[in-house]
């Protein structure tokens, strides 16, 4: 044995003859034992210590956050739930663990609806471990089903997406698939924030709302219309604070609505809107310098453009001044006054006031208007009265709240603003020129001759203008089919709200002796929504005849003889 | 000697705070999971809730019972009026005391204190 190893020997097994130097080395390997079990010890105890210090440490926790967060709420103005989370429980069975299948069938079938005892038996004698009986179960059925005791039933929870205002602006909130992503309305435009648990705060007032859906539904019962719609916009701001489009669905049952109830027509419904355009036409006239109120137009005979004779549903024998060209509605005195402003100063306006682009909604369901590519000079003229341009009622709510209102045209959105909003304002009109613009839709209303006296709610000081267009078919128009429009805004002392209505295809009814007029079809309705939405809104009746009313308003025309009052009616 | 009880003492502490430790983390963590079942149960409880108020809360069906029910309509305008419209009612009391005081005075003699001049008013 060579010396070195020798001396390794020595360590592991020491020469027995020599006892003190044995105890030194056991010493030795004691103390490294103790070492080393000190370490270990040491280690872990740290480890434990710090793992328990660390209280939100990923590797423990079981859930990571952010990512199972439930889908965000929809809310209105008011914080209203419109869209939501439900929690449901999902009923599974495990077929290898049934001890009496058909026993299990039976007792099942009468709290499985999309179930009978056949299709139930066949599930569970599956070959696997695991089938779905029902994925919304509810909290009654649920305890019902557990109180059976049946072996292999098992019970797992999850959630669905729930709309629980059944038709209420459901073109608006849109829908999910299966698997929570959103395929339409701000389902589909906000889905990245509703996604990452966000709650999305809408402009819509879910009480106005249903005012307007129920008003427009009822005229449509009355005059077996075939649709409507109604946009009602706070001028000032910009918020669209109902959006109704008729006949709408029930988002819970988003599979079973037809495509046509489906299709937005407030925001996406491309529409010639007739004689509500001439408030737009009376606005540019006056803002560009083309007329003003006192000026008369020669409208005793039909107007010629190229191969259009433009006529008059009333003739008139006498010339008429703006504001009677508004309040009887003259389609030639209008295309007067449009010739007058010029096609390319009437295309300027048009395309300020949004009304030959898309608007920027936040829903995918807008469109862009149709309009001619060429101004021509006929093109002038029928957009005086508002035909040869198709656009949706929520672009005519927010061109004619610029008209009416305050004179700028504000971005329309579909989200609450917040107090640090700054939405895209564009000055159009002076404040004078909407103030006529107001004073001559009040006429409208309030005159004894004027096209929308059924709009008239006393104390409210409603002011509009009555549309009545043929509608378009193949090849032309068709005189029988109407589109009856209202514009309305109030209160026209302090103008703070539009309101658009449309009624698609009204019928003439024995009531309305025959006529499917706007002013007969919509102009109710919307006297009615005004009386329900201004105690809501917060606007309160005043008295029409008091000097400090009528110093806000524009006085000094002539209707027919007489001086224009506000109290005609 | 003293090295390895020394040793042996503290491998017997440390072993007991170990375990001490470990059970108290195990109850914690017990109590956690209580907890967190809780608080998910009554979300989830909040949450039907939440949805049956939204539902049976719908302004088209609180308008047809409050309708039927209670016979309510809208309001007439005429029935509107703001609050500063509304006249103030007198305070009787402060009148009377007022006439008082002035009879008082023209007897005495005594001065009128400030303010007794007129009614006072009240909301």
């Amino acid at each position: 044995m060579t010396p070195g190893l020798q001396k390794i020997r020595h360590l592991i097994l020491p020469s027995r003859p020599d006892p003190a130097q044995s105890r030194q080395i056991a010493e030795g390997r004691l103390l490294i034992c103790c070492l080393v079990a000190l370490g270990i010890f040491v280690t872990i105890g740290t480890r434990i210590v710090g793992l328990a210090n660390s209280s939100n440490d990923t590797h423990l926790s079981p859930k990571k956050p952010g990512i199972n967060a439930e889908r965000g709420r929809i809310l209105d103005r008011k914080g209203r739930m419109l869209a939501g989370n439900l929690p449901v429980t999902v009923l599974h069975a495990d077929p290898s663990e049934m001890m009496n299948a058909s026993d299990a069938a039976a007792k099942l079938a009468p709290f499985l609806a999309q179930h009978d005892q056949k299709s139930l038996q066949k599930l569970l004698t599956k070959k696997t471990r695991y089938v779905e009986l029902d994925r919304q179960l509810t909290p009654k059925r649920h305890s019902q089903i557990l109180r059976l005791g049946i072996p292999g039933v098992y019970f797992a929870k999850g959630s669905i997406r729930i709309y629980p205002r059944d038709h209420a602006a459901a073109h608006i909130l849109g829908h999910v698939d299966t698997a929570n992503n959103g395929i339409a309305g701000i389902e589909k435009s906000m889905h990245s924030k509703l996604a990452s648990g966000e709650d999305v705060i809408l402009s819509i007032d879910l009480g106005l709302q249903s005012v307007i859906r129920s008003e427009i539904q009822k005229q449509i019962d009355k005059f077996e219309a075939i649709g409507g719609a109604g946009v009602l916009l706070d001028v000032k701001t910009g918020e669209m604070l109902a959006v109704a489009s008729l006949p709408d669905f029930n988002p819970n049952q988003f599979s079973l609505a037809s495509d046509d109830a489906r299709f937005n027509r407030a925001t996406k419904g491309l529409y010639e809107m007739g004689s509500t355009f001439k408030v737009l036409n009376t606005a540019i006239a006056l803002e560009s310098g083309a007329a003003t109120t006192n000026q008369r137009f020669e409208v005793s005979k039909p107007l010629r453009v190229s191969r259009f004779t433009i006529t008059d549903y009333h003739p008139h024998s006498k010339p008429l001044n703006v504001p009677e060209i508004l309040v009887y509605s003259s389609n030639i005195g209008s295309a007067l006054m449009a010739e007058a402003v010029g096609a390319k100063t009437q295309r300027a306006y048009m395309d300020k006031l949004g009304l030959l682009d898309r608007l920027e909604l936040e829903i995918p369901e807008v469109s862009r208007p149709l309009s001619p590519k060429q101004w021509r000079r006929t093109t002038t003229v029928t957009v005086s009265y508002g035909h040869g341009i198709s656009i949706s009622p929520a672009h005519l709510a927010s061109a004619v709240a610029a008209a009416s209102g305050t004179g700028q045209w504000i971005q329309p959105t579909l989200l609450k603003r917040q107090k640090n909003d700054t939405p895209l304002r564009l000055r159009i009109f002076s404040e004078d020129t909407t103030r006529a613009v107001r004073s001559m839709m009040r006429l409208v209303v309030s005159h004894a001759d004027g096209t929308g006296k059924f709009a008239e709610a006393r104390g409210y000081m409603v002011g509009g203008k009555t549309g009545t267009a043929e509608k378009i078919q193949a090849g032309g128009y068709n005189k029988k089919a109407n589109l009856a429009t209202f514009v309305a805004t109030f209160p026209t002392h302090e103008p703070r709200y539009v309101i658009a209505i449309l009624i698609d295809d009204p019928k003439g009814q024995k009531h309305s002796f025959g006529y499917s007029t706007a002013g007969w079809v919509v102009a109710p309705a919307v006297r009615r929504i005004v009386e329900q939405i201004a105690p809501i809104l917060g606007v309160l009746p005043v008295d029409e005849k008091s000097p400090l009313i009528r110093q806000k308003m524009l006085l000094d025309f002539t209707i027919g003889n007489k001086e224009a009052t506000l109290a005609s009616y | 000697m003293q090295l390895i009880l020394l040793s042996a003492l503290i491998l017997v502490g440390l072993g007991t705070t170990l375990y001490q430790v470990k059970t108290s983390i195990d109850e914690r963590q017990d109590l956690l999971r209580g907890l967190e079942l809780s608080i998910a149960n009554t979300k989830r409880d909040i949450a039907v809730l939440e949805a049956e108020w939204a539902y049976i809360s719908r302004p088209d069906r609180v308008m047809a019972l409050s309708n039927d029910l209670l016979k309510m309509a809208p309001i007439g305008q005429d029935r509107i009026l703001p609050l500063n419209a509304i006249p103030m009612r007198i305070n009787f009391n402060a009148v009377i005391d007022t006439k008082i005081d002035n009879a008082n005075w023209k007897k005495t003699g005594v001065e009128a204190k400030k303010g007794n001049g007129s009614a006072k008013v009240v909301r």
